[in-house]
């Protein structure tokens, strides 16, 4: 599935209320202040690509993925998923998509995995052979038998996480929108969450989004980043792409400090810094 | 001493974060007043044949007054020290160099001053206004402040019992769900306790609820002898120093299991 | 169909967790039987001191009461922890999941809880209700009977529709406990009030449990009618129903605010 976006924009009117203030007339205490969250950011992600987003803390990043996801309603601008919008074909949408929020677990927290799994093969409607068929593929990939049959509380961050991706999967979507999923988690497990990621991508052709702080799941997994700065769309396009811009603009600066490593970490910093545009 | 004054001062501010949740609990406070009132009022002027124990005019004065006292004795000391001990956060507490109960104490007091500005001396007005007769008993106004001192620290300290069992439960809304219940009824807020039949009456005599808000109540708005004013604060009293053990004894225990068990 | 499956699945998973600590889903159960059981007790007490209330014997008072309760604690086993949980649900942020399911946030509120603890209220209502229907001699006709289940059943919504409603402030307000519990808390809150005939009230505490939270509708109204007492006028006690559907009107369009609100400035 294909998604399309054009003009985005998100407004957030927040409160202000003096900290101080405990009067009990503070009701009428009310001032607003707007903050443009997301500012007309259009881009298209094509059916199976890895697209990685980038920003800061307060960028606008969580909010474009919540809008994306259904969660929020855009102020103006169109979101379109494979032609679908998610104001007339909300359920269509919901079937065909797939969420992890690495810090928000899904699962039910007291029982075991294996009952959240059977809950959601319920609720999207799994036919019993497509959701054996990829139990089994999940199992291969990510140990799940090792733990599927505890409940989430004992299971470590890493496990979590495999169990929240393998919930995610089950009913076969087709986009896949995964919001830090590497976070906390140690550097064997990351890379086995990479290797399904990838995996699941190019047998099953799944467009998949991916916001992370960590620099190095982007360089792993996307071909793709999409840079979002102060709610505004800094860079859309292909990693070698943005390496070879920063070379040009910054040709000088790269030849005298020779040992100032390349990285797509060296990039994105100085993006943040302003130098990049 | 002025670490403790601070606490007092913490627990004003904590109570007025919210002031929408303050306005809502004044609020209920009256419409339950009004609900009480209504009640008993009806209770009697359709009753008129018969003769309860106590009469209309005392009735009514003890539901007022009970009411009116249960927004200064009502404690969420329970729910407070149940969630710093579920959270851990009581392991910090301890840290400090201060006295945790006497600490959890002073924000109570801190707490109590402004149930006692907000909902009390509002509530004493609009009844005065509404009411037009005396519901206070003049001549045993200072037996009835010391009664009611009693009773607001034998509910602290019930609280504070109550609360520190969360060392050994998992969930503790429960108990607390079931100790309210019965509170409710024994402790005579609801229904005066001298309208209870026999059997109800001989237990709750073994019991501390009644020291809360009964014996309080009766002496504020009753005409009563004095020795039966003096066997009541004595009664108070022995409440008072038994609980308190038992709050050290719990406390100590508790205090064992999670230096122990680190929480 | 799918969604009794779902259900069953859901209550599987809930009683699953529950019993991971059984000790405390005794307590719970316990608790509850305990709270219901004081509150019988105390009246119990009040009509061992006293005969009538407002021309109401102790059984007249009992029917209605258990009348309201019963439509009570069917609707609280559907829709009060839901609409309490909503609250916590939106400052943590988890609300943000039940919104990318492919089934509506509300109907997956609902389903994925069972409140086994309103079960000792239901019995203690049912028992009760039996009780002061054996003590009480109305004569059932087929008209009696299908006003008693309508009246049961506008009851049930009125009850649905005022936790609803509370619940959904939630989506505006930090701390809106103290605000639900003035409306819907069993101590102290309004709802105590349709616990007796609601002519010891004033005329405007009528007015507003008959027309604006229309907790009278539940059990007064309908019970007074059956039993012939004179109402006036007459026809208040057949607009229950259509109070009730006013009512679940109002409560889904605030529901749905209460969502848009949500999709528009997010947690």
């Amino acid at each position: 599935m294909s998604i399309e976006v054009e003009n985005l924009t998100k407004t957030y009117n927040i409160k202000k209320r003096s900290t101080t203030d405990n009067s009990i007339w503070y009701f009428r205490a009310k001032k607003y202040s707007s903050m443009t969250a997301v500012n007309n950011i259009s881009f298209s992600i094509p059916t199976g690509n890895i697209v990685g987003f980038i920003g800061a803390n307060g960028a606008g990043k969580s909010t474009t993925i919540k809008m994306l996801t259904g969660i929020l309603t855009p102020d103006h601008g169109r979101i379109s998923i494979n032609g679908l919008n998610y104001k007339k074909h909300r359920r269509q949408i919901m079937l065909k998509i797939g969420v992890v929020f690495g810090q928000r677990s899904v699962l039910c927290w007291d029982i075991p995995v294996i009952e959240s799994f059977k809950l959601f093969k319920d609720m999207y409607r799994i036919p019993e052979k497509a959701y054996k068929e990829n139990i089994e593929l999940f199992s291969d990939i990510l140990n799940l038998p090792e733990f599927i049959y505890k409940p989430p509380r004992l299971l470590s961050l890493g496990q979590r996480m495999k169990a929240d991706l393998a919930a995610a999967l089950l009913h076969n979507p087709e986009i896949l929108f995964l919001d830090e999923p590497t976070i906390g988690i140690d550097v064997l497990a990351k890379a086995k969450i990479r290797d399904f990621v990838r995996k699941i991508n190019q047998e099953r052709k799944i467009t998949i989004i991916l916001t992370t702080h960590d620099i190095s799941d982007i360089e792993a997994l996307c071909k793709k980043m999409i840079i979002i700065d102060k709610g505004t769309l800094l860079y859309n396009g292909t990693l070698e792409e943005l390496k070879g811009e920063y070379y040009l603009s910054h040709q000088k600066e790269v030849y005298q400090n020779a040992a100032m490593e390349n990285t797509l970490e060296t990039i994105i910093k100085n993006i943040y810094e302003g130098d990049f545009l | 001493m002025k670490k403790y004054v601070d606490y007092i001062i913490i627990g004003m501010k904590e109570h007025l974060v919210y002031p929408s949740a303050m306005w809502a609990k004044f609020f209920s406070k009256i419409l339950y007043l009004y609900l009480q009132f209504s009640i008993w009022n009806a209770l009697f002027s359709s009753n008129s044949q018969i003769n309860p124990v106590v009469n209309q005019k005392d009735t009514l004065n003890y539901i007022v007054i009970a009411t009116i006292i249960s927004a200064l004795i009502e404690c969420n000391t329970i729910e407070w020290l149940n969630a710093q001990i579920s959270t851990g956060n009581i392991a910090m507490e301890l840290i400090r160099p201060i006295d945790f109960l006497k600490m959890v104490f002073s924000r109570h007091l801190g707490d109590s001053v402004i149930k006692i500005v907000f909902y009390c001396i509002p509530l004493c007005v609009i009844t005065v206004m509404i009411m037009q007769q005396p519901i206070l008993c003049h001549t045993q106004i200072l037996h009835g402040v010391l009664s009611i001192l009693l009773a607001y620290c034998i509910q602290f300290l019930y609280s504070l019992i109550i609360g520190l069992l969360a060392f050994w439960l998992i969930v503790t809304w429960p108990l607390n769900m079931l100790l309210g219940a019965i509170y409710k009824l024994l402790s005579g807020a609801w229904i005066p306790v001298t309208m209870f039949p026999d059997l109800l009456y001989k237990i709750n005599l073994f019991l501390p609820f009644r020291a809360i808000y009964a014996i309080p109540v009766t002496i504020m708005t009753s005409q009563m002898k004095a020795s039966a004013i003096r066997e009541a604060i004595i009664t108070q009293f022995m409440w008072m120093i038994l609980l308190y053990c038992i709050t050290e004894i719990v406390w100590t225990i508790g205090k064992r299991k999670l230096i122990v068990q680190g929480g | 169909m799918n969604y009794i499956k779902l259900y069953l699945r859901f209550i599987i998973i809930y009683m699953k967790g529950k019993l991971e600590y059984h000790l405390s889903l005794l307590l719970e159960l316990l608790a509850n039987t305990i709270l219901i059981g004081v509150y019988f007790t105390g009246f119990y007490v009040i009509f061992y001191n006293f005969n009538t209330i407002a021309g109401w014997n102790k059984y007249e008072v009992l029917f209605m009461f258990t009348t309201s309760w019963l439509a009570y604690s069917f609707s609280c086993f559907f829709f009060w922890s839901p609409m309490r949980d909503i609250g916590e649900l939106v400052r943590s942020g988890k609300f943000d999941l039940y919104l990318t399911r492919p089934i509506s946030p509300f109907t997956y509120l609902v389903l994925q809880q069972f409140q086994y603890t309103f079960l000792p209220r239901l019995f203690f209502s049912v028992f009760f209700w039996i009780y002061s229907l054996q003590k009480l001699s109305i004569e059932w006709t087929v008209r009696k009977i299908s006003y008693y289940c309508i009246s049961l059943l506008s009851a049930f919504v009125i009850f649905s529709a005022i936790t609803v409603i509370t619940g959904t402030i939630s989506f505006w307000t930090v701390k809106s406990e103290e605000i639900v519990s003035l409306l819907t808390d069993n101590n102290y809150g309004l709802k105590n009030f349709c616990d007796y005939p609601i002519q010891i009230y004033s005329k405007g505490m009528q007015l507003l449990l008959t027309f604006i939270i229309p907790y009278a509708l539940t059990g007064y109204y309908p019970v007074a009618n059956l039993l012939g007492k004179n109402l006036q006028p007459f026809w208040l006690p057949f607009i229950a129903p259509i109070v009730a559907f006013a009512m679940a009107v109002i409560a889904y369009h605030f529901w749905n605010i209460g969502l848009k609100r949500y999709g528009s400035t997010g947690a």
